[in-house]
């Protein structure tokens, strides 16, 4: 698998993530748990890969804020739309960055 | 007496959240903004800064106009509503300044009402509008 599918891969899950909670946290908790911890799995799997440096800054700054996104989520957000709604914009931005690599 | 020495320490505690809040709240109303023609590269700098290259809009597509440059859209809608703008010509998205792409996907776009039960854009006419609207103001 290429880092750039990898990547993709990360971002579905984030968008999948965000829609579930926004549709309503209560009821897709355990799913929302199991694909958090399938992004994790992921986001630490792109350690093999070879990032290039026009994607370095903005895997750095979503592994940083994905720690306490995913925090947050396994604990229960407090504001659940915004939860759901970084996780989507997340998703979003790793979409478009993917196109970066080649 | 007793009193007013616990008070003191509490009122700087409060008064430390109160302006961290305020200084977020500012950071971020600082970012939002309308834009009605085409944005200069400053205001461009400005829209891109929350997300480090990646603006998150919501386009009034009858007026031609976009809000952006916050963290929710929500924000963005509400700026644009107290601006004059209809609920229904108000579609969200997003626009990455590196890949020069668009997106659709956004909390206030899910409208069920006007045949579009998604938080996608459904519409490829309104994705046209949006599309049109995004690439003349910040391209």
């Amino acid at each position: 698998m290429t880092a750039k599918a990898k990547i993709l891969d990360i971002a579905m899950n984030l968008n999948r993530i965000g829609n579930w909670a926004a549709d309503g946290y209560s009821g897709k908790k355990k799913r929302i748990r199991t694909f958090l911890h399938s992004t994790s799995k992921y986001l630490e799997s792109l350690r093999n890969y070879n990032i290039p440096p026009s994607l370095d800054k903005t895997i750095k700054a979503f592994s940083d804020e994905y720690r306490q996104l995913e925090s947050e989520g396994l604990k229960g957000p407090r504001d659940i739309v915004f939860w759901a709604e970084k996780m989507m914009t997340w998703g979003n931005i790793l979409t478009h960055r993917s196109q970066l690599i080649r | 007496m007793v009193l007013d020495r616990h008070a003191q320490p509490n009122g700087n505690i409060t008064s430390k959240l109160l302006f961290s809040s305020i200084g977020l709240m500012f950071f971020v109303l600082k970012c939002l903004m309308i834009i009605q023609k085409k944005a200069s590269k400053e205001q461009l700098k400005k829209l891109s800064e929350h997300f480090d290259g990646y603006i998150k809009v919501v386009v009034d597509i009858k007026k031609g106009i976009l809000a952006g440059g916050s963290d929710r859209h929500f924000d963005d809608e509400q700026t644009l509503l107290k601006n004059g703008s209809k609920q229904e010509d108000l579609w969200g998205g997003g626009y990455d300044t590196e890949t020069q792409e668009t997106d659709y996907n956004s909390i206030i776009n899910l409208r069920p009402n006007q045949a579009n039960p998604s938080r996608d854009i459904l519409s490829l006419e309104i994705r046209g509008k949006f599309d049109e609207i995004v690439y003349k103001l910040l391209k």
